[in-house]
């Protein structure tokens, strides 16, 4: 299934590769905190086949077949073990194409929908004040903007706006300064990427962002954009050139990809950091990317950091609950998600727990905090910020 | 609240649901089978399903079941394919999924106890963490849970130097009709846990095993031999496994008639159309000296020795044979245990009826024993084509009757291979079934319209004629198509 077809010809075709043979039920944290048959994501595409061939087709969607599709977190673990090799991210964002066709959403993605179409932002912000976080830089706004500058960076809705996130671009930016790289910040130039819209599904409104996210690339000349959120990097690696109909033509990197070039070129260096850190992987990073090298090569060249891996790492990580708005959607479920990820990232014996992403650095944040942990909760932006001594 | 869920104990209300939502989830299994074929004779949706957390949940259920008289049905993963957990006359389904713990551990005597709704991969990964493994595991151990595959016979890979599940089977808790819940041990005469082996559930519910482990290997090589010929590579196993340094798993594949098919799954264009894996597991001197046996072994044959890399790429898609789905749109298939013997004769027989009938199939299997052979058959369809998808249903009945032919039988029971029976058990072997089945169940509330006896439409004299028919209506149909193209 390519090119955003959620045709009911396509989703045919894809549900009917479904064997059954529920190695997805193993890893699915859905189905693993639910714990019925119906939440595993073999039983969702099981009754997507009879929904498919039923006449017409989607004509008496159950509404249980609707909460299980959206009680989903968008990991991708079910993509990883599918002997079938199915497209199960694009499958599971057809359906909710069609049931959303069919008014069947969530009014939080309904709600999240207006606010991106009327301000740009799924906080119904004006956008206007993306940069805002940056208030205390020493030169603002223009320091924001300098003149030929080496890179592109597009901060993201969450960072930007959510308070306590937006340490995460004003790390990103003292770092370039310190460094003395010309990094340019979209800043209000930047509209929400779409991303929580691709995930459910909801193809114009997130084509017309992307549109003009392109267009104002384009426009400004740049070539190498870095994202501070890994699911802005995601729609804009995998989802934009479908609505681009071709290659983009712009380099797309994450900042950890970035910073772990600085480092290997000897332009990053650190003070040492004596303390048990372990690195959370974002599901968006990772599985959807395939990125999970460069945060560990940053905290490998951080003196005296002594590093561990969590007991599910890399490919086979956990999810911490905060993908696909499902914290909006159904807030047990995702913190029922969390806990599982709480408990591994305790049991291994950690003063820090460093990520890189915004909604994994605020999930794991308030997680540890209602557990009453003395866990240090970090965006690699920021321990990195904390401890550059160029 | 239906009656029956108003009915049920207080303490398993809350484990239990009715939602027709929830029950379609249980009406099926792997098999792709059209609804209308089990319509009106079966009663596969099952009005309850409890999910039980304990075994005193499970005494309390099959208890209740007995006194009002309802079947249960209980069920792992349901990952089999002849409707082994399905229900075939509603009630009440089991899953057994939430006894899953895994542990205590003794790491002296290398055992553990597992619930038996662990999924196997768990068990692997947690054993393989403290540094033991399982001796032997199924293909479809990323899905299938350790209850489950004991109940459908225990076969797996390793099954050739270590045998089957069984023999790593020190201890079994099963709960039986009534409620009664038994501990199992290997020198238990009145219940032996060889009973419960491959009994799919129809004697008592099995919540938890105690297994012996295996130390896991120092070391593990691969080593694999295209083939000419099936036959060549039926006499060179046939040889190498009477003598020393037993590979702990040998997997086999012969693609011929299906050969194109897999180009669509990225199949490795390189692979010979027949060849095997042999994998040793131990210590280094001993992985060694048998791939140098084999290597040696190999001048007396016509073979070709495939790069390492194949071999071991082989051996880590172990899990994935159900790639072969991506080539679909469905699967049809047979599973059945040949003599190694007679593989070629089995063999040779597939690509008859692929040739006869148009229809290209693959074969693979693994060796459980140094004599036999767990074969799989496979053949593409299409079920959202109704009338094809039927015609080509009928030549599973084929594979099965070339696996008869070639001294070998069915694998698993369930519902649909009840037409079977006779040949996977001799009379004497199923009247000794039906008696324990008699004894432990009098009631034939676990699992009942399956395994032992065939229903009205299944039965061989019903069921025979009719494959037969719809196999020539099938040659027909393809005869007058290739004529006319």
């Amino acid at each position: 299934m390519k090119n955003k077809d959620y045709s009911f010809s396509k989703l045919h075709a894809e549900a009917f590769t479904c064997i059954q043979c529920g190695y997805c039920r193993r890893v699915c944290p859905v189905y693993q905190k639910i714990g019925r048959e119906s939440a595993t994501p073999r039983n969702k595409v099981y009754q997507l086949q009879n929904l498919l061939s039923s006449y017409p087709p989607f004509a008496n969607i159950p509404p249980e077949f609707a909460e299980r599709f959206w009680q989903c977190t968008h990991c991708r673990r079910c993509v990883d073990v599918c002997p079938a090799h199915m497209d199960l991210m694009n499958l599971w964002q057809g359906v909710k194409h069609q049931l959303a066709k069919r008014g069947a959403v969530p009014k939080q993605i309904m709600a999240t929908k207006q606010r991106i179409k009327e301000h740009g932002n799924i906080f119904a912000n004006p956008n206007e004040v993306r940069s805002y976080w940056a208030l205390s830089l020493p030169g603002y706004p223009e320091v924001l903007r300098p003149q030929d500058p080496e890179i592109a960076v597009f901060v993201g809705c969450v960072a930007s706006f959510y308070p306590l996130l937006v340490t995460i671009p004003l790390a990103f930016a003292q770092i370039m300064l310190k460094l003395g790289i010309k990094a340019y910040f979209l800043g209000a130039d930047e509209y929400c990427c779409g991303h929580p819209l691709i995930t459910a599904g909801e193809v114009a409104v997130s084509r017309e962002v992307a549109r003009k996210n392109l267009a104002k690339i384009r426009e400004l000349g740049l070539e190498k954009l870095v994202f501070l959120c890994p699911s802005c990097l995601s729609s804009w690696h995998e989802d934009y050139p479908v609505y681009n109909q071709g290659e983009l033509g712009i380099t797309l990197v994450h900042y950890t990809e970035y910073l772990a070039d600085l480092v290997r070129e000897g332009r990053l260096q650190f003070a040492p950091y004596p303390h048990r850190t372990t690195y959370h992987d974002p599901c968006d990073l990772g599985r959807h990317l395939g990125i999970y090298d460069p945060p560990r090569r940053i905290l490998q060249s951080i003196p005296e950091l002594e590093f561990v891996e969590l007991a599910n790492n890399r490919a086979d990580s956990l999810c911490c609950g905060g993908g696909a708005s499902l914290h909006m959607i159904d807030q047990e479920l995702a913190l029922g998600i969390r806990h599982a990820r709480l408990e591994q990232i305790k049991a291994s014996g950690v003063e820090t727990v460093v990520t890189a992403c915004g909604e994994c650095r605020q999930v794991l944040t308030f997680g540890l905090q209602d557990v009453k942990s003395a866990i240090r909760v970090l965006d690699i932006a920021e321990l990195a910020a904390e401890l550059v001594v160029n | 609240m239906s009656e029956l869920l108003t009915k049920l104990p207080a303490q398993l209300r809350e484990l239990a649901t009715d939602s027709l939502y929830e029950r379609l989830a249980y009406s099926h299994d792997m098999s792709p089978v059209e609804g209308f074929l089990t319509g009106d004779w079966l009663k596969t949706v099952p009005d309850l399903v409890v999910l039980p957390h304990s075994r005193e949940d499970v005494a309390l259920l099959l208890a209740w079941a007995e006194e009002e008289r309802i079947p249960v049905t209980p069920r792992g993963a349901g990952s089999t394919s002849l409707f082994q957990s399905v229900p075939a006359k509603g009630g009440v389904v089991c899953d057994l999924s939430w006894l899953n713990t895994i542990g205590p551990w003794d790491l002296t005597a290398g055992t553990v106890r597992v619930g038996a709704g662990t999924i196997i991969y768990d068990l692997i990964q947690q054993a393989e963490m403290r540094g033991w493994t399982l001796a032997t595991f199924p293909s479809s151990a990323p899905g299938g849970t350790i209850g489950g595959w004991f109940n459908n016979g225990g076969r797996g890979y390793g099954a050739l130097l270590h045998g089957n599940l069984l023999e790593q089977v020190r201890g079994l808790e099963v709960v039986l009709p009534g409620g009664r819940i038994e501990w199992l041990t290997r020198d238990n005469s009145e219940l032996p846990i060889e009973w419960f082996l491959g009994s799919e559930g129809t004697l008592g519910i099995v919540t938890q095993l105690e297994i012996e482990l295996l130390r896991r290997p120092e070391a593990q090589g691969h080593i694999a031999f295209g083939f000419h010929d099936i036959a060549e590579l039926q006499d060179f196993l046939t040889n190498y496994l009477w003598g020393p340094f037993l590979p702990y798993n040998v997997t086999f594949v012969s693609t011929t008639s299906g050969g194109q098919q897999l180009q669509r799954i990225n199949w490795d264009a390189m692979l010979p159309s027949n060849f095997f894996v042999a994998s040793f597991f131990g210590s280094l001197d001993h992985v060694e000296l048998g791939i140098q046996r084999m290597r040696a072994f190999k001048s007396e044959y016509r073979v070709r020795q495939l790069p390492n890399w194949q071999a071991e790429k082989f051996w880590q898609d172990r899990y994935y044979n159900f790639r072969l789905q991506r080539t679909g749109p469905s699967l049809l298939g047979a599973e059945v245990v040949v003599p190694l013997a007679m593989i070629s004769h089995y063999t040779r027989g597939i690509e008859q009826l692929a040739t006869a009938q148009r229809k290209p199939m693959i074969t693979y299997g693994y060796l459980i024993n140094r004599k036999e052979v767990y074969v799989t058959t496979m053949f593409w369809s299409d079920e959202a084509r109704t009338i094809s998808y039927l015609l080509d249903l009928s030549l599973v009945s084929a594979l099965y009757n070339i696996a008869l032919k070639a001294e070998g039988k069915p694998v698993g029971i369930g519902l649909w291979n009840t037409p079977y029976l006779r040949h996977i058990y001799s009379a004497r072997e199923r009247r000794a079934m039906w008696e324990r089945k008699q004894k432990l169940d009098p009631q034939l509330i676990l699992n009942p319209g399956k395994t032992y006896r065939a229903t009205k439409l299944l039965r061989p004299s019903v069921f025979s004629p009719a494959m037969l028919l719809t196999r020539g209506f099938r040659k027909l149909i393809t005869r007058i198509g290739r004529a006319r193209s």
